[in-house]
């Protein structure tokens, strides 16, 4: 199997979660009165699901554009993490398809691109990362057509196998997530997992994320290197 | 299609992009070795990666307060990726745990409502 068609197989666990929240966002999109075009068009430029439910309901609403421009991109803050850890993995790779591939850079291919890169050959990174970011891209522009032309039976359908669907995102994140838990990754993983949970508990999703990843490293390294000096 | 939602949509578009592409380059241009590497940063970077992806675990299995039945909510998570990680002892499959995740969390759905 080549390493693009490898990428695409990754995606499957992103397709299964994406694809009920793709059709959630077009079956909201239609009941506020916007376009399929326009819907598909929000879900092709933008591609970051909870910045464009946020977006489509603030539209609804009459919210000034430049309120919802700084919203979207409040909530989107979190994506300047990821640039940094995957570059160094795609090193090999021409400019151009830095160019492509980091329009895909969302959560979850963020999380099965820094769980799996490293058992790619780095001759083969990049193009897997295209597999996994299209299977993600096609999943999220055929839900959300699927839920902006499905009408009515969508709409009762929905309710009762989405939150199941769904539940492929957590639980990939998990299964990512297994194989490194241990020593001073742990650690951070636990910290970082800690400083999220509160922060959404008390409605602050995104300031929790920039804590959560800047924290559970800090804790973890500086625990460790406390214990090497407590043995030395 | 109106053309402020157009301009609108194409803004938040670029903007997004914008925050993903351009810490993209910056450290491709100035990190261009493995964070493996050694020295604080290149390991607060090999810790930041599983950090994150913590995090958004987290984010995914804790609702958010406007979520109605947080409590059972979280629970049948917490219940759904016990089994998960239980079962990830014999099996390492990440498609096959992905759907057994949706499974569980399915017949948590049917069988503890909130």
């Amino acid at each position: 199997m080549n390493a693009w068609a490898s990428g695409l197989r990754t995606s499957l666990a992103i397709i299964l979660g994406y694809t009920p929240i793709a059709i959630a966002f077009g079956v909201a999109a239609n009941e506020i009165g916007l376009s399929v075009q326009t819907t598909l068009l929000v879900s092709g430029v933008v591609f970051a699901g909870a910045s464009q439910f946020v977006m489509v309901s603030l539209w609804a609403t009459g919210t000034p554009p430049l309120i919802i421009v700084l919203t979207t991109l409040l909530l989107n803050l979190r994506h300047v993490l990821y640039g940094p850890l995957i570059a160094p993995h795609l090193r090999h790779s021409p400019g151009w398809q830095h160019l492509l591939a980091t329009f895909g850079l969302t959560d979850e291919v963020f999380a099965a691109a820094t769980g799996r890169v490293d058992e790619v050959p780095e001759s083969d990174r990049m193009a897997w990362l295209l597999g996994l970011e299209a299977g993600a891209y096609g999943a999220w522009l055929s839900g959300t057509w699927l839920g902006a032309t499905g009408g009515a039976a969508l709409t009762t359908l929905l309710p009762a196998i989405a939150p199941a669907l769904a539940f492929a995102l957590p639980t990939l994140f998990l299964v990512l997530l297994l194989p490194v838990l241990q020593g001073r990754v742990l650690i951070a993983a636990l910290v970082a997992a800690g400083v999220a949970g509160i922060a959404q508990f008390l409605g602050m999703a995104t300031v929790g994320l920039l804590a959560a990843a800047v924290v559970g490293p800090l804790v973890a390294l500086v625990g460790s290197r406390w214990r090497c000096q407590q043995t030395n | 299609m109106p053309t402020d939602k157009l301009i609108l949509t194409l803004v938040i578009g670029v903007l997004t992009y914008t925050l993903r592409a351009v810490p993209f380059f910056l450290a491709a241009r100035r990190a261009p070795e493995k964070p493996s590497n050694g020295g604080m940063l290149a390991e607060l970077l090999n810790l930041a990666g599983p950090a994150l992806i913590a995090a958004l675990l987290a984010l995914a299995v804790v609702p958010a307060p406007a979520v109605p039945e947080r409590s059972i909510t979280f629970l049948r998570s917490l219940l759904a990726l016990a089994v998960v990680a239980l079962v990830y002892r014999r099996i390492q499959h990440l498609g096959l745990l992905v759907l057994l995740g949706v499974l569980v969390y399915g017949m948590l759905l049917v069988f503890m409502p909130g």
